[in-house]
């Protein structure tokens, strides 16, 4: 495909501050990005923790802006940090409208709070956005095969 | 920013709904003028974003004002974007459109629908609250959402959010103190790190009626004759002789009194009029300084303000000497380092004209800002004054010590005196002494004087003797 982009981010999930349930939160966040990311021809991955959220966008260059805009006003996250935002050949989750990484494990909870970028070089975020891709197509891939982590 | 709108540049983005069809009728764009020709709803609007543009929004601010009661429903929050500018200027015009678009969607996302939005220009934004809408509650989700990142044209965009809050009170329910309260909010905003909000507070008008009246003051000082120069001696440790003085001024207001340099200085160098002073300065510390006996230097600090007109201050130099009379190796101009840092090598040329003159050039404060051993290499600087902080105060003891040998060390082996700042006891003259210092200026030898106490002071021979007693043999 054309002008295809893939956007690593990374926020703070605000979720249990505010006191809401989280399981709920989550299944009407997936819901609502499946719902949208169909339509606009966008493919993903989400995995979140009790601290963090990360997700893979993907798709027309205009669509993933567009999509990640719209996330942008939502206060159920803060601290959004862009790992990477690039051109890319294929897409990492072709399949997926918004693959869900299930409850989080322990290790990949672990993993995550890892590969959170504690500084601000650009290097550190894109090496950051590449370990997240990794985890979540490793997680996915997984899930994909019954296997657990 | 500017040139960010340029009208028929970009397409103008349809006239959003919102401004319209604004619920309050007082706000209606052509209501209330009858008498003058009625203005053409395009006029109000800013057409890069569609939202209300700064002539709406002084309408708008009017009629709420005259339309609410009670007045403190309303307040009105200033939103100035922090790096707008660098956008700008690396991704260029069109992704700074696209970026101003994008903040006018957050913030029209952000608010409830009563809220009125105004762009007033550049990367200004105002949001007008009524009906009870919490100011910081909103401030605080603005200033989280407009700072998130952007994605424009396959780029990131980082920016920020300063906004400054102001409700309207009882006391003042005009226009223009609510516009002037929110601003005075929002440059507190910026001034404690940008990326934050901050409400209006009295204290902040207070602060800067006094600030507007010491301005007043300050540019007609010197007109007024209120500037006066007093000179510090500086020791030489090994021949045991006062061989120079640094000049420094001192400004007597006729009501405040004397007021200290460290609250007229930065606004004199803000405001711009540091220039004028410093020629001032130069023009008087060299007539002064002619009168010495025993050829003593004239040491004469020299603003960063200063060195951005190159030609001026080559030419002050030159009309100072030559109008004095005063031997050129006699003048040393003190230059800091936030003076190099600004235009790195520009000033090195300017610093190599000065010195064609004949003058020294003396690095000042050195230790309290970058001290970077390139610049030191940089330029061969005559003399490093060793800032006063590493001889007295919380500073000084080992790692004071540590630093002043470091670079008396370090200037000797590049061919430069060092002189030890603010020696005011005779353990710290030995301290510096003991620690490679050549030379000392600071109480101990004596405080700043006027001119004619310096003739005295270098005609009775009994000040060598004083001092010397601070120093080892």
């Amino acid at each position: 495909m054309m002008d295809l982009y893939q956007l690593v981010y990374c926020s703070r999930n605000t979720i249990c501050e505010q006191g809401d349930h989280l399981a709920e939160a989550v299944s009407a966040i997936l819901a609502a990005a499946r719902h949208n990311n169909r339509q606009a021809g966008v493919t993903g991955a989400l995995l979140f923790t009790q601290s963090w959220f990360a997700q893979v966008l993907e798709g027309p260059r205009d669509a993933v802006e567009a999509t990640f805009e719209r996330i942008q006003s939502d206060m159920r996250h803060g601290d959004v940090t862009v790992l990477s935002f690039l051109p890319a050949g294929q897409r990492s989750f072709p399949d997926w409208s918004m693959a869900f990484a299930g409850e989080p494990t322990e290790s990949a909870t672990h993993a995550l709070d890892l590969l959170v970028p504690r500084s601000s070089g650009v290097e550190t975020l894109t090496a950051a956005g590449h370990g997240v891709l990794r985890l979540l197509e490793r997680i996915t891939q997984d899930e994909n095969t019954r296997v657990s982590v | 920013m500017s040139g960010v709108v340029e009208p028929g540049r970009s397409k103008p983005a349809p006239v959003v709904a919102r401004v319209p069809a604004d619920p309050a009728p007082s706000v209606q764009p052509d209501s209330g003028r009858s008498h003058e020709a009625s203005p053409s709803e395009v006029d109000l609007v800013d057409p890069l974003t569609g939202l209300g543009n700064r002539r709406h929004f002084n309408q708008a601010i009017d009629q709420v004002l005259a339309s609410i009661a009670p007045p403190d429903r309303t307040a009105l929050l200033m939103i100035d974007l922090d790096r707008f500018k660098n956008i700008n200027d690396t991704l260029g015009h069109p992704v700074g459109d696209a970026l101003l678009r994008l903040v006018t969607r957050r913030l029209q996302q952000s608010t409830r629908g009563s809220e009125l939005i105004f762009r007033l220009g550049g990367d200004e934004f105002a949001v007008l609250l009524r009906n009870g809408v919490d100011a910081e509650v909103l401030a605080d989700r603005l200033v989280d959402v407009l700072g998130r990142p952007y994605l424009i044209e396959g780029q990131v965009a980082n920016i920020g959010a300063s906004i400054g809050v102001a409700a309207v009170t009882e006391n003042d329910a005009t226009a223009a103190g609510l516009v002037r309260h929110a601003n005075l909010a929002l440059h507190s905003a910026k001034a404690a790190g940008r990326q934050r909000w901050q409400a209006f507070e009295p204290v902040m008008a207070q602060r800067a009626d006094t600030r507007r009246v010491l301005e007043i003051d300050l540019r007609k000082a010197l007109r007024m004759g209120e500037f006066r120069l007093v000179y510090q001696a500086q020791l030489n440790i090994q021949g045991r002789a006062v061989t120079g003085f640094e000049a420094l001024l001192r400004w007597h207001h006729p009501i405040r009194g004397l007021v200290p340099p460290d609250s007229f200085i930065p606004i004199a160098e803000e405001i711009g009029a540091i220039v004028a002073i410093g020629e001032w300065v130069l023009r008087t510390a060299c007539a002064e300084a002619v009168k010495w006996p025993g050829n003593p230097t004239i040491a004469v600090n020299v603003s960063p303000l200063q060195f951005e007109d190159r030609d001026r201050l080559l030419a002050t130099v030159q009309r100072a000497l030559s109008t004095s009379g005063l031997a050129p190796d006699r003048l040393e101009l003190e230059i800091t380092e936030s003076s190099l840092l600004r235009q790195d090598r520009g000033i090195l040329e300017t610093l190599h004209r000065l010195r064609a003159l004949g003058i020294r050039i003396a690095m000042d404060d050195f230790g309290t800002g970058y001290s970077s051993l390139s610049q030191l290499m940089a330029f061969p600087f005559d003399k490093i004054k060793i800032d006063q902080s590493f001889v007295r105060g919380p500073a000084a003891g080992p790692g004071g010590t540590a630093v002043v040998r470091a670079i008396a060390a370090l200037g000797a082996s590049l061919g430069m005196s060092a002189i030890a700042e603010g020696v005011e006891t005779a353990e710290q003259a030995l301290m510096v002494q003991t620690n490679g210092c050549t030379d000392i200026q600071g109480y101990l030898i004596s405080k700043p004087i006027p001119g004619d106490q310096v003739l005295e002071m270098l005609r009775s021979s009994s000040l060598g003797t004083a001092t010397a007693k601070g120093l080892a043999s």
